[in-house]
């Protein structure tokens, strides 16, 4: 076991570097930089930046560098914990990173144990309750959920809120909570500003989510075991939830792996409608914007994530699972 | 020698400086008796304790008051600088003060940056009446010899920063010697360390060598060219500076312990430095107005009144008068405008507002509270399209290089149909010119009658005549039905544009009309979307045919950005020629000389090259001597000799409309914002567009305040 888990370590860290280079590489690829985002705003409507400026700032963005050294620049620095310039703001990416962790996180994880927490039940009862009207009720709003991308529905429900709940457009609070210390008040203030993107997130997620779980524990439901369980005459609910669920619930354990990215910046478009202040929208960004040494940081550190994710979900899959072998 | 140049220039500004101490000396004469204005100070001092009541010559925010009778805060007299500037604005009236302004802006640069864009409390000089005229900032006088080769600036006494240390010269040595590395302190860097910025326009003579800059005493400074700098105070006027345009100075008492040149054992680099000046940290001081006081990335900004901030109002009550600004980050345009029409702002700058917005705006103000109010734009074009004058292709070049061909599609261009389509029938219809708030337009007759002349030529709708010029230029019609080049191969216009445009974008619009207009006389254009990436290299090498995405505002004056009237870069309508320019004095002019000009690196014709254009030698010549000219009529009239090239083998670029409003949204509560009538009165009715002339900070948002302060805390 600590065996497996060290070969896997080991391997992560050559991923990793790959992963970083592969990654500086292709973001850095397209032609252009960070000058032309700055200077396109100069020049859009009047006014231009002198030669002299140009150069100083190409200099100081290090932009005519050859591409090796920049790259172990950021390497080098980001081992000692500094992670570069965000060329947007002028902040260290550490802090901007950092800045917006916890509200991604937050925000990720509420809409998970949202999402967890109603589709197992309802695609449980879906399945043991196949063809009846509340199975079809539920497909059918399923199908809706499915069918409804996010930022659309972002979109409407941003309307409805502003326009008949007379909420506010964007950020965290309302104007009188920003600077309250933290209070009961400011927290359900807090719900009133993210409920909306919960939702949405959870919507989508919940509708695959309880269809997945639906088909799995058909499948775990024809099988001889549990009408070897019924016919010992165990009582309904412990066939289906002790030994049916646990066998079905194994893709989603198995979805973890993937998880742990997708908390982080999962929330991307709908982030994006709402103005919420995640890492998502400012990955988006920084990509467009060329800013290299935010993006490479968010880039290595979502790959960083997703080996721990699949790390973590082969490990729990072992234990939730007798059959998996780790060796 | 020293006389004063510009005599015209210099009497305004005396009389200018000599009205505002005047008006100040005025405010402090009513001070100083205590009965006057029910002013927060006032009503305290008695209620205060035993200490005795100080009669200041300025008054200030109740908020700043009590801050000073608890000995937290130096009294108003010495905070203020010995000659506070008075926006001389004849709209304005005395203010109170007190509340909070909100705003908020779908960029996460522009919470931090737009406000510096709205503030000119950094500027040395500024520009009043929408660029007519300048007007003095930090600097209280200046004076140039009478070639122009020797500035001097004569600074505010007792300036302070934010955090109440005293401005002086330094900070601006500070700037140019040890960020610039100007009179040759670069040398001195340590090893491997290059300046962290580079020296502006202003700071080359007309020959194009550097100034040197002379501290003479705390309070003056001095710019020694080699050669006439006419045009030093016009560009020093540019820009809100501090962080957008040139800096031209920095905190050195707080900067200096970031530098890697002051300690070259703990920074390597300037990253740390470039950290601590940039616009998101709030501890650096500033000499705004407002200054930062929270940095939410993504989320918001607040701004607090600068205790020290050196300008007051006519009756010597220091500005700001509003405590507050908060800007908070939407994400995106449309978000924006649902923040506005939710009544989260209370003042909103055009940026990302169009025109097709205003019914929404109009219709919502119930419940925003939001005035809708249009200045200029002083755009000089609206939505416009330019050839490449050096496209690669020996064949279309020769096309692009027709005046003919081009007067004749500029005569097929339905301007009209656009400007009803896209600017709701605003606006004056042209054929493109520089921004017509520029000086040279408005000067005196002569100016007008140069404008007219380029705004006119080759505008009117005619497709019959722009037939008839084609086909007597050789630009016949094909058995299709379809145009060809003067050699009868066919001719294939790509009217390209940069891929991300927003399809119902006024570009994008006025492209879709273009087409239409140019099938109607047989020519086969056809849209052409180019990657934004690599679009400038892809122009500057001649492989792209058109621009037609931008839109030409630059003003006050043609020389201070000359790059639309002179190819001096390789960005605009003659890129190749621009990029020769460019060259000029440095190792590479005289480098790959047997080559093709397409062939070099960068692409670029120099005079010598067959390819070598005569108009735009003329052009060269003129605006060569505009730089080494001190006497400003001169200088004019040497413009109106460019914009003759310009009428005569035009057009090279061409607009649709001129001066198209931009969208202020004002609550109804904020006073002193002006109106376009006010501005009308003042200088041209608003010149909103242009960086260099930084709307609003042109009409001092210090000098806002709220009708009713208490409902805006």
């Amino acid at each position: 076991m600590l065996n497996f888990i060290a070969r896997r370590l080991i391997n992560m860290v050559v991923l990793l570097v790959v992963v970083s280079f592969v990654g500086f590489f292709i973001i850095q690829l397209p032609p252009g930089s960070i000058l032309d985002v700055q200077l396109t705003r100069m020049r859009a409507m009047g006014g231009d930046i002198s030669r002299d400026q140009m150069k100083a700032m190409a200099e100081r963005y290090g932009i005519n560098e050859p591409f090796g050294t920049r790259y172990f620049k950021w390497v080098s620095r980001s081992l000692q914990g500094d992670f570069g310039t965000s060329f947007a703001t002028d902040q260290s990416v550490g802090e901007r990173i950092w800045g917006r962790l916890s509200i991604s996180l937050g925000l990720s994880l509420f809409a998970l144990l949202f999402t967890w927490l109603v589709s197992i039940p309802v695609g449980v009862y879906s399945a043991t309750h196949r063809y009846t009207v509340p199975d079809y009720i539920v497909t059918f709003l399923q199908f809706i959920g499915l069918a409804i991308p996010g930022f659309l529905l972002a979109l409407v429900m941003l309307i409805i809120a502003t326009r008949y709940l007379n909420q506010q457009v964007g950020g965290l609070y309302s104007p009188e909570y920003i600077d309250a210390p933290m209070s009961l008040a400011k927290f359900r203030n807090l719900i009133e500003h993210v409920w909306i993107a919960v939702l949405v997130l959870a919507i989508g997620a919940t509708a695959g989510l309880t269809r997945i779980m639906r088909a799995n524990l058909l499948d775990v439901l024809n099988m001889q075991y549990i009408q070897t369980a019924r016919a010992k005459g165990l009582d309904e609910a412990i066939v289906i939830w002790k030994h049916a669920v646990r066998n079905a619930i194994h893709p989603l354990v198995a979805s973890l792996g993937t998880l742990l990215p997708a908390l982080v910046v999962g929330e991307t478009l709908v982030a994006q409608v709402l103005s919420l202040p995640t890492i998502g929208p400012m990955y988006l960004d920084a990509l467009r914007q060329q800013d290299m040494y935010l993006a490479g940081t968010i880039l290595v550190m979502l790959s960083a994530l997703l080996l721990i994710g699949n790390l973590i979900s082969d490990l729990l899959l072992a234990w939730v699972d007798p059959r998996v072998r780790l060796e | 020698m020293s006389a004063k140049l510009h005599r015209r220039k210099f009497l305004r500004y005396s009389a200018m400086g000599a009205a505002s101490a005047a008006i100040v000396a005025c405010g402090g004469a009513a001070t100083a008796e205590p009965t006057v204005a029910p002013e927060a100070p006032a009503e305290e001092a008695p209620a205060a304790t035993a200490v005795p009541a100080v009669t200041t010559k300025y008054k200030e925010s109740p908020k700043l008051a009590e801050l000073v009778t608890a000995g937290k805060l130096p009294n108003v007299d010495e905070r203020l600088p010995k000659n506070p500037y008075t926006p001389p604005h004849a709209w304005l009236t005395t203010g109170q003060y007190g509340g909070k302004m909100r705003k908020a802006y779908a960029n996460t640069w522009g919470i931090a940056g737009f406000q510096h864009e709205s503030m000119y409390g950094h500027s040395i000089l500024r520009y009043l009446k929408d660029g007519l005229a300048i007007g003095p900032g930090l600097a209280e006088s200046w004076e140039t010899s009478a070639d122009a080769t020797k500035w001097t600036f004569k600074f505010r006494e007792g300036l302070k920063w934010s955090d109440g240390q005293p401005w002086t010269v330094n900070d601006i040595m500070y700037w140019w010697e040890e960020m610039v590395g100007g009179n040759g302190k670069e040398a001195g860097f340590p090893e491997g360390l290059k300046p962290v910025e580079g020296p502006p326009d202003e700071a080359r003579s007309g020959k194009g060598t550097l100034v040197t800059i002379n501290k003479v005493d705390d309070y003056t400074m001095e710019m020694v060219f080699d050669a006439p700098a006419p045009l030093s105070a016009d560009r020093i006027a540019m820009w809100t500076n501090a962080g957008i345009g040139p800096r031209w100075h920095a905190p050195r008492h707080y900067m200096e312990q970031f530098s890697p040149i002051k300690n070259p054992d703990k920074f390597k680099d300037w990253e740390e430095h470039s950290k601590k000046i940039g616009f998101n940290n709030p501890d650096c001081p500033r000499m705004s107005g407002w200054y930062m006081t929270v940095f939410e990335d993504g989320v918001r900004t607040v701004w607090e009144r600068n205790p020290y901030y050196w300008c007051v109002d006519a009756e010597g009550h220091q500005l700001p008068y509003i405590d507050t600004v908060e800007i908070s980050y939407v994400k995106d345009k449309e978000t924006e405008k649902l923040a506005y029409l939710n009544g989260q702002v209370d003042h909103a700058h055009f940026h990302t507002q169009t025109l097709g917005d205003i019914k929404d705006f109009k219709d919502g103000a119930d419940k925003s509270k939001l005035n809708t109010m249009f200045w200029d734009s002083g755009s000089g074009t609206g939505s416009m399209y330019f050839f490449n004058f050096d496209h690669i292709d020996p064949a279309m070049r020769a096309a692009f290089r027709d005046p003919k061909f081009r007067q004749a599609l500029s005569h097929a261009y339905d301007r009209a149909d656009v400007q009803k389509a896209v600017y709701f029938g605003l606006g004056e219809l042209s054929n493109g010119t520089m921004s017509p708030k520029a000086i040279e337009y408005n000067l005196n007759d002569d100016a007008k009658a140069a404008y007219a002349s380029w705004r006119d030529s080759y505008k009117a709708f005619d497709p019959a005549k722009a037939e008839s010029i084609l086909d007597e230029a050789g630009y016949k019609k094909g058995a299709d039905g379809k145009r060809t080049l003067t050699d009868g191969s066919p001719m294939k216009i790509l009217v390209t544009y940069p891929a991300d445009e927003s399809p119902n974008g006024e570009h994008m619009q006025k492209n879709e009309r273009l087409i239409k207009n140019w099938s109607a006389i047989g020519i086969d254009a056809t849209l052409t979307p180019i990657p934004n990436e690599g679009y400038d290299e892809k122009w500057r090498a001649g492989e792209i045919m058109m621009k037609t995405a931008w839109e030409v505002g630059d003003g006050p004056n043609h020389l201070v950005y000359p790059q639309w009237v002179v190819p001096i870069e390789g960005d605009r309508w003659a890129p190749v020629h621009g990029k020769g320019y460019d060259v000029r004095g440095t190792a590479t002019e005289g480098e790959e000389l047997d080559l093709d000009p397409w062939k070099r690196s960068p692409a670029r014709i120099l005079p010598t090259d067959k390819d070598f254009d005569a108009g735009i030698g003329k052009l060269y010549e003129i605006y060569d001597k505009t730089k080494v000219e001190p006497d400003v009529m001169k200088r004019h009239a040497m413009v109106w000799d460019m914009i003759k090239v310009h009428v005569e083998g035009g057009p090279y670029f061409s607009g649709t409309i001129t001066n198209q409003p931009r969208i202020i949204l004002a609550h109804s509560d904020l006073k002193n914002i002006p109106t376009r009538d006010d501005l009308l009165k003042e200088g041209l009715g608003g010149f909103v567009n242009p960086w260099i002339i930084p709307a609003p900070a042109t009409y001092d948002p210090e000098t806002w305040f709220w009708g009713n302060p208490a409902d805006h805390a």
